[in-house]
């Protein structure tokens, strides 16, 4: 595991007179399970705007693959390979999950109008593949079965499966999640962990920011901890939970690490 | 494989037969429905109704409230009949050039205005519309200013073979001739609207910057979907111009805007048959109403809160519930 897939050199991120984020960088490498952990407002979600381009950058440069990614719109990084879910869940509501799954394909980005309004072979065959991949994803997901459900009727967890089922249709080299067991139950959280090390399992890099550290610490291969918008600490699990600066701004005196020193 | 089609509505067979009727039906209406006066209001209704859809486009489908759309009805209108009367153009030349006139004023337009997120799109779009008509009201040398122009001549006959021709000059060939471009209409629009390039408008209105995130150039597809459906306003316009021969700044008028966006609230906002039905009931509705004078506008307006409280989606959203309704009443779930 040497092949560095996203790095981040000297990133700032100022609002106003704020600093989010403060000379940070990181790197992550293919294959992997990048978790991002610190307290509220230590600017995680702002680093995952960052990357993604929903926010422009104060300093700093991003390279994906060792192409520079910085001041891209957020649709052209998502077509360069990078895919995010969003902290509060969010689906094209009154739309089916089978419906959801076809706008997230990469076709319908690229869909042509004219050919489209003239029906041309070229359409209807993207429309084919789109829909043959759609399936192919609900069954992914877990949410078989479920495909004409309006993706806003859906229980909490299933709307977390499908978010990500949606990031996952763009086929993304990346995989950014937020939060994606936040506000579920322990049962759904089961189904979302193994749906998050099935999409690693098959070749997708996934960072994910979490709180919940049992999730984080078991499913992780690297940590990086923030704190204020500068890096605490970065590295191996068993590394971060015993930093005594990531233990003293986060974690707590009392935690007690999971998994031991192993 | 199933076709995507499938995905968005449940089809059956009923359905198709239906839509058989109706196509046999709107064929045959003007043999049935012969009066002059009712075909009048008839070629009224196909032209509302292909502007109503058109406004569905950008409003129903992408979301964005366009509160211009009546002006690009009006610019299309003017343009088709300046195009006609002052460069002595046929009106088979000049429909097309009116439109294309009209896509264009949609596209320059749309492409500083549908970087405004919220409530600044709508916002933007009614001091357009509100600033071209009093343009268009003024404009003495060009438009004939307050008195409008008159004197336009019906569409060209269509020569045929052994020397017939298909004439316009009868109320029956122009609702022939605006129910056919009713049904390109729809035949665009819902092709549109349920290809891979569609999806990416409903994408838009549900979700923009998640639309985004799944590497949607969003304000790309929002200048197409503008662009397009100010294109069928100006078609409906030119049309419009055609057949009533003249042509008042009144038809530019800003507040046709929400004429047309009431045709759309009431008939089914983001639904294929809503601007369809809207647009032929409410103008008829407002026909029969006539006696009532200005009391029908607050009858209008009373419908409307009532549809927006009661069927967000209209007379369309209304039926679609009632059917599920009783599909699952009586079956056990």
């Amino acid at each position: 595991m040497s092949d560095i897939l996203l790095q981040a050199r000297g990133l700032k991120k100022d609002f106003g007179g704020l600093r989010a984020i403060n000379d940070l960088g990181f790197h992550i490498y293919r294959g992997e399970i990048f978790s991002v952990i610190g307290p509220n407002g230590s600017g995680k979600t702002t680093m995952f705007n960052l990357i993604t381009g929903f926010l422009p950058v104060t300093d700093g440069d991003i390279f994906f693959k060792e192409e520079k990614i910085t001041g891209l719109k957020p649709f052209e990084v998502a077509r360069k390979g990078i895919a995010r879910t969003f902290q509060l869940t969010t689906l094209f509501a009154r739309n089916t999950v089978l419906e959801n799954l076809i706008i997230g394909h990469r076709g319908t980005r690229e869909a042509g109008l004219l050919s489209s309004i003239l029906g041309s072979r070229r359409a209807r065959r993207g429309e084919k593949y789109a829909l043959q991949r759609a399936h192919e994803l609900t069954d992914f997901i877990g949410l078989a079965g479920q495909e004409r459900v309006p993706a806003g009727a859906l229980p909490q967890g299933a709307q977390k499966q499908l978010s990500i089922g949606l990031a996952l249709a763009s086929d993304p080299e990346l995989l950014l999640l937020d939060e994606p067991v936040g506000g579920v139950n322990l049962e759904e959280m089961d189904a979302l962990i193994h749906l998050i090390t099935r999409i690693r399992n098959s070749g997708v890099t996934i960072c994910l920011i979490e709180h919940k550290m049992s999730v984080v610490m078991n499913i992780s291969d690297r940590i990086l901890a923030l704190n204020y918008g500068e890096k605490v600490a970065e590295g191996t699990p068993a590394v971060v939970c015993c930093d005594e600066k990531v233990i003293q701004s986060y974690l707590g005196k009392t935690y007690v690490a999971p998994r031991g020193s192993d | 494989m199933e076709k995507l089609t499938k995905t968005m509505f449940l089809r059956d067979s009923n359905k198709k037969l239906f839509y058989l009727f109706l196509t046999a039906f709107l064929l045959a209406a003007p043999l049935i429905i012969t009066g002059k006066y009712p075909q009048h209001i008839m070629v009224m209704c196909g032209i509302w109704v292909i502007a109503s859809l058109a406004l569905n486009l950008i409003l129903g489908y992408t979301g964005q409230l366009n509160l211009a759309h009546g002006t690009f009805f009006g610019i299309g209108a003017y343009a088709t009949a300046l195009l006609v009367q002052k460069m002595g153009l046929s009106f088979w030349l000049a429909l097309p050039l009116g439109c294309a006139i009209t896509a264009l004023f949609g596209f320059l337009t749309g492409l500083p205005t549908l970087r405004t997120k919220g409530h600044y799109f709508p916002i933007a779009t009614m001091c357009l519309g509100i600033a071209i008509y009093y343009l268009i009201a003024r404009w003495d040398d060009l438009t004939g200013g307050a008195r409008g122009l008159f004197g336009l001549p019906r569409p060209d006959p269509i020569p045929l073979p052994f020397g017939k021709e298909i004439s316009f000059e009868t109320t029956t060939a122009c609702y022939y001739l605006v129910l056919f471009f009713v049904f390109l209409t729809i035949l665009v629009k819902s092709r549109l609207v349920r290809s891979l390039a569609g999806k990416r408008l409903i994408a838009i209105r549900g979700h923009e910057d998640l639309a985004q995130s799944l590497g949607i150039d969003t304000m790309q597809a929002k200048i197409l979907s503008f662009t397009l459906s100010t294109l069928f306003a100006g078609l409906a316009g030119g049309l419009f111009s055609a057949y009533m021969g003249t042509l008042m700044a009144e038809q530019a008028h800003y507040l046709l805007s929400f004429e047309m966006l009431i045709y759309v609230m009431i008939g089914g906002i983001g639904t294929m048959a809503g601007p369809v039905i809207g647009g032929i009931f409410l103008p008829i509705l407002g026909e029969i109403l006539q006696p009532l004078a200005g009391f029908r506008l607050i009858l209008f307006g009373l419908l409307l809160i009532l549809i927006i409280r009661y069927l967000p989606f209209g007379i369309v959203g209304g039926l679609h519930a009632a059917t599920i309704y009783f599909r699952h009443r009586g079956t056990p779930r």
